[in-house]
């Protein structure tokens, strides 16, 4: 390798490297807070386990984590088949039909987060419906979606419309073709839509408030209410999330070094 | 065969669903009751609840745990509470208007009034100001000072005017002020110069903080507007209060406009609007000037005492503070019955002492358990040379002195039980009814940007002017005027969609 | 009769979905934006919106910081997708991974330490845009190298080498084979960075100290007092970016990024 193409990489992996530090810098703290005695960013204090004591000893935060767990899988779950289905819908449809979808899709996007959550909750009193888990799976589905559609139409764009009519040449049903071609060339933006889908449910507040059963509580929520008015012991509940933090993120990155020291080759084959 | 089967299901269904209601036989009506606070307003139990104790106490239930004990002992009859919570009035406000239901909620004096006056609540019965049955505990042991305020505070509800006591029964109660630290040069001298405005003072620009909602900044502009009048305004006259109270009350326009331009002025000056994060800014030295609630006032000091080994003061203004309680009102359709019974068992001086313990506030309860609470934790030691007589009387009633320390005299003491003196000149700002909507576009004017007039005019111009520029671009080839004109001699067959 | 199976009956459940979940409560809101306090018709709330030059200011700069914003992202993002999706390294998994980790941590705890690393630097309360702008970069960051990335690593190795036998060299390979395949990717991106940028006024209320507004706290201020006058204002940003993304050519159906269309 000659210099200049050394300097390029070196340069490259430096950018990178300066991204991800300022990406981190903030969670890095939360981290290190995670081991000091103190209910505030900023103060000294000494290192102790306290928050992570505090963490797995409450049976109400536990809940709170779990609560808000499972609905952003399931959330992201069905919004993921909703939107992905919807976006291959939009993009084999005609010009009018894609255009009135696309536009319908991004109203929730564009909306502010109470704009939706009122409206839907004014919507579900006329229905009937009420403030239910089914209720608030469908608020958290309204918000993930559009973000999903947006993950796969790129994908679609670039894909190889010829494959699809290849596969039903040779012989496939359309369910096959469908499947066994278009779907894999789009999984990268499924993935993605499904990543973001979690995101977005993880950190709502609005609409969750406003759809939600009455004693159902997620960690925004929580921290959202403990915002307004809170006390010495929302304080302790805060602090016990910085060791939340420091958990997810050293999980994470133990599975993602796991999987792709066993999967790494693999992906290199099928680009 | 398949009759039978049919016959066998129908008999098997027809048997379950005659079981059904056997189930339901023997077992009374569980009792639904719903209560909607703030988060973490109640005791919670376990170790960092007051009652809790090692030996006799190891399990530490909590309020609701006790309270569906007490009340299935008490009334023989089971209850489950479902106690859920919300961040402000507003989202209250807005979960009642959707239609939600509950029994028992807990807003701000201004959102009691707000709901009261749109007939939403309805009034506390009869009973439950029977002070010969020792069940009330409410009645029985409110302190005289905070049932004169509800008895003298009124409201309208629908088209008739009724007092706060019919409706609301307190919970927690407290002023206004200013967080300080003292060491800081001159600091004390100034507030007591400038009072609220020295949130103006060049000397502590980006130095002081208020809050970030609508009611308290309006309330610090009128305290600043009308500073002069406040502060000659005779002191030992009966009516000082309620003088105080009517000018803190003012929201006609002239009024309302002077109000925006001091307020234009703070928003300058000040390090910004906050909402929470003002204790921690006090704590860490980032500011020496903190608008807070008093029982916010005393986490903050507590918080600096224990983190930073810093004092931190507690300064309600000369001009006027205001005065703010947060208070149990049922919603229409309530079960009035279990809503009473929690107020009064929320109200028993005991329980009182263990929710003011675990939330930082000041309860409105005055039984003896709260005095010797008090007592507890601010008295002096023996050999404090420095003790004073801190007299709280007029809220506890006959006798009721503490031995404190001076520097409670502005610090946690001060914040949670200001001295008489000081609580005349606390006014309740009401809620503003019809005036609402002219101080919230106050506020919009506040915290909007402000760009000039002409500014505006060429932004608007030039949006104009691309808007229309796109538009030629897409569309100009089907209007005639902007087509190609073909060559001299030339005749133009057809024009059709060439893209 | 059995319905012939059609790839685009595939968008029935979205569109009922979204006409359920999204259109009908739409219609609420409008319903909401253009009556008055006592559910009269009126057009009060439009007309007392723009003859206030504070909401129209506020718009104006919540537009631009918004701009700011996604110009800053796409100007990082598009590096660092490109960087990652082009390179042959075998951990690309999961430095991408390592970019959006961070998501998942509660943004309220994450626009917290911001916070005191900016009061650390002394930044805080003091340049109140900046750190605004700084806030929602950070937490808009993944939300554009994700859809960048999934559309950049696919675009295909076989043009940068038709384009290097042609004889562009890296710059033009990059401006006219690399970003115009990749545009549906830079669409996406931006329509999830711009849009919200608008409404989400926790970081300005954190990082600018309340001292920044942004139109999205406008609008839940008046949802706590006004229902009327905050439908309209939302009613009236979904006009703008409507007919902003009209004039763009957003909903016209795109050419096949690919060329050779069957």
């Amino acid at each position: 390798m000659n210099k200049k193409a050394l300097a390029i990489k070196c340069l490259k992996a430096f950018f990178i490297g300066l991204i991800l530090l300022l990406l981190y810098a903030p969670i890095l703290l939360l981290a290190v807070y995670s081991f000091v005695d103190t209910d505030t960013i900023g103060m000294w204090g000494e290192f102790s386990f306290t928050h992570y004591i505090k963490l797995l000893g409450d049976s109400v935060i536990l809940k709170m984590i779990s609560n808000t767990l499972l609905l952003a899988f399931l959330a992201a779950l069905l919004s993921t088949v909703l939107g992905t289905m919807g976006a291959l819908g939009i993009y084999y449809s005609k010009r009018r039909t894609k255009a009135a979808l696309s536009g319908a899709s991004q109203i929730p996007i564009i909306n502010a987060e109470i704009v939706t959550a009122l409206a839907l909750a004014i919507t579900f009193v006329v229905i009937g419906l009420g403030k239910s888990y089914f209720t608030l799976l469908i608020g958290h589905m309204i918000i993930c979606t559009p973000f999903v559609v947006l993950s796969v139409m790129p994908k679609l764009k670039q894909m190889d419309n010829s494959l699809y009519e290849a596969a039903l040449d040779l012989g496939a049903s359309p369910f096959k073709a469908l499947f066994g071609v278009v779907l894999p060339q789009i999984i990268p933006g499924v993935i993605s839509g499904f990543m973001l889908a979690i995101t977005l449910s993880l950190d709502d507040y609005i609409v969750t408030s406003y759809t939600k059963p009455s004693t159902f509580n997620t960690i925004s929520t929580y921290v959202y209410n403990a915002t307004m008015k809170g006390n010495a012991h929302t304080a302790e509940v805060l602090s016990s999330f910085w060791a939340l933090t420091t958990i997810l993120f050293i999980v994470i990155l133990g599975v993602t070094l796991a999987a792709n020291l066993t999967g790494g080759k693999k992906k290199e084959r099928t680009k | 065969m398949k009759g039978k089967k049919i016959a066998c299901v129908t008999a098997s269904l027809l048997l379950l669903s005659s079981l059904a209601p056997l189930s339901g036989c023997g077992s009374e009506e569980e009792i639904l009751l719903r209560v909607y606070s703030w988060e973490e307003y109640i005791d919670e139990g376990g170790e960092d609840s007051y009652s809790y104790d090692p030996v006799e106490n190891p399990d530490a239930p909590s309020m609701i745990e006790d309270f569906e004990a007490w009340y299935e002992a008490t009334y023989e009859t089971p209850i489950r509470v479902e106690y859920s919570t919300f961040g402000t009035n507003e989202d209250l406000y807005n979960q009642l208007k959707l239609g939600n239901k509950y029994d028992l909620v807990c807003p701000s004096e201004y959102m009691i009034m707000k709901l009261a006056a749109e007939g939403m609540l309805q009034p506390l019965s009869e009973e439950f100001f029977d002070e010969n049955n020792e069940l009330n505990y409410y009645v029985n042991n409110v302190s005289p000072f905070i049932a004169d305020v509800f008895e003298n505070g009124s409201m309208t509800v629908g088209e008739e005017t009724h007092s706060w006591s019919e409706y609301a029964a307190g919970y927690m109660w407290g002023t206004t002020g200013l967080i300080y630290n003292p060491q800081i040069d001159g600091i004390a001298d100034d507030l007591d110069e400038y009072g609220w405005s020295i949130l103006l003072q060049n000397k502590y620009k980006k130095q002081a903080t208020t809050k970030d909602n609508v009611r308290d900044t309006y309330f610090v502009g009128l305290a600043i507007l009308f500073r002069d009048e406040l502060m000659n305004l005779d002191r030992n006259a009966p009516d000082y209060n309620e003088k105080v109270t009517e000018i803190m009350n003012r929201t006609d326009e002239k009024t309302v406009s002077a109000v925006y331009e001091i307020l234009l002025d703070m928003k300058r000056n000040i390090f910004g609007f906050e909402t929470d994060t003002g204790k921690s800014d006090m704590v860490k030295g980032t500011i020496c000037l903190n608008f807070a609630w008093a029982g916010d006032a005393v986490y903050a000091m507590d918080l600096a005492e224990e983190e930073n080994d810093m004092k931190l003061n507690f300064y309600i203004p000369k001009e006027s503070a205001n005065l703010y309680f947060d208070g149990w009102v049922m919603p229409k359709g309530a079960n009035t019955q279990a809503a009473e019974a929690f107020i009064n068992f929320m109200s028993i001086p005991e329980n009182a002492v263990r929710n003011m313990d675990f939330i930082g506030y000041s309860s409105v309860i005055a039984g003896e358990e709260v005095f010797d609470y008090v007592v507890e934790t601010y008295s002096a030691e023996d050999s404090d040379e420095t003790a004073v007589e801190y007299d709280l009387s007029y809220f506890f009633g006959e006798g009721a002195v503490i031995n404190a320390p001076s520097e409670q005299l502005n610090r946690q003491l001060y914040a949670q039980y200001p001295p008489q003196e000081t609580m005349k000149r606390c006014a309740v700002m009401d809620y503003y009814g019809e005036d609402d909507a002219r101080i919230n576009e106050l506020w919009t004017h506040i915290k909007g940007e402000s760009l000039d007039a002409w500014a505006i005019i060429v932004i608007c111009v030039t949006v104009i002017a691309i808007v229309g520029g796109v538009l030629l671009m897409k569309f100009g080839g089907k209007i005639d005027f902007f087509r190609k004109k073909p060559k001299k001699g030339y005749e133009l067959v057809k024009q059709e969609n060439i893209r | 009769m059995k319905l012939r199976f059609s790839r685009k009956m595939l968008c029935i459940p979205y569109a009922v979905f979204l006409l359920f979940f999204v259109i009908v409560p739409m219609l609420v809101i409008l319903v909401y934006a253009f009556t008055d306090a006592e559910m009269h018709f009126s057009f009060g709330n439009f007309v007392r919106f723009f003859s206030d030059p504070t909401k129209l200011s506020t718009i104006v700069y919540s537009l631009v910081i918004a701009l700011v914003t996604t110009i800053i992202t796409l100007l990082i993002a598009y590096p660092v997708a490109y960087i990652l999706a082009r390179s042959n390294t075998k951990k690309k998994s999961v430095i991408l991974l390592l970019f959006i980790t961070p998501m998942w941590i509660n943004f309220v705890l994450r626009v917290n330490a911001i916070r005191e690393l900016m009061s650390w630097i002394g930044l805080l309360g003091e340049a109140n845009y900046f750190n605004t702008i700084f806030g929602m970069v950070y937490d808009f960051l993944p939300f554009m190298i994700l859809p960048l990335y999934t559309t950049i690593q696919k675009i295909d190795q076989s043009y940068y080498e038709a384009s290097a036998d042609l004889g562009g060299n890296s710059f033009t390979t990059f401006f006219r084979v690399t970003l115009p395949l990749s545009m549906p990717g830079v669409m996406s991106g931006i329509t999830m960075v711009f849009l919200p940028s608008m409404t989400n006024y926790v970081v300005s209320d954190m990082l600018g100290n309340s001292k920044v507004t942004i139109v999205g706290k406008f609008i839940e201020t008046y949802f706590g007092t006004d229902w009327h006058m905050g439908s309209m204002i939302a009613v009236i940003l979904l006009v703008v970016v409507f007919v902003s993304t009209l004039l763009t050519g957003g909903f016209k159906s795109e050419e096949n990024a690919r060329g050779a269309n069957l």
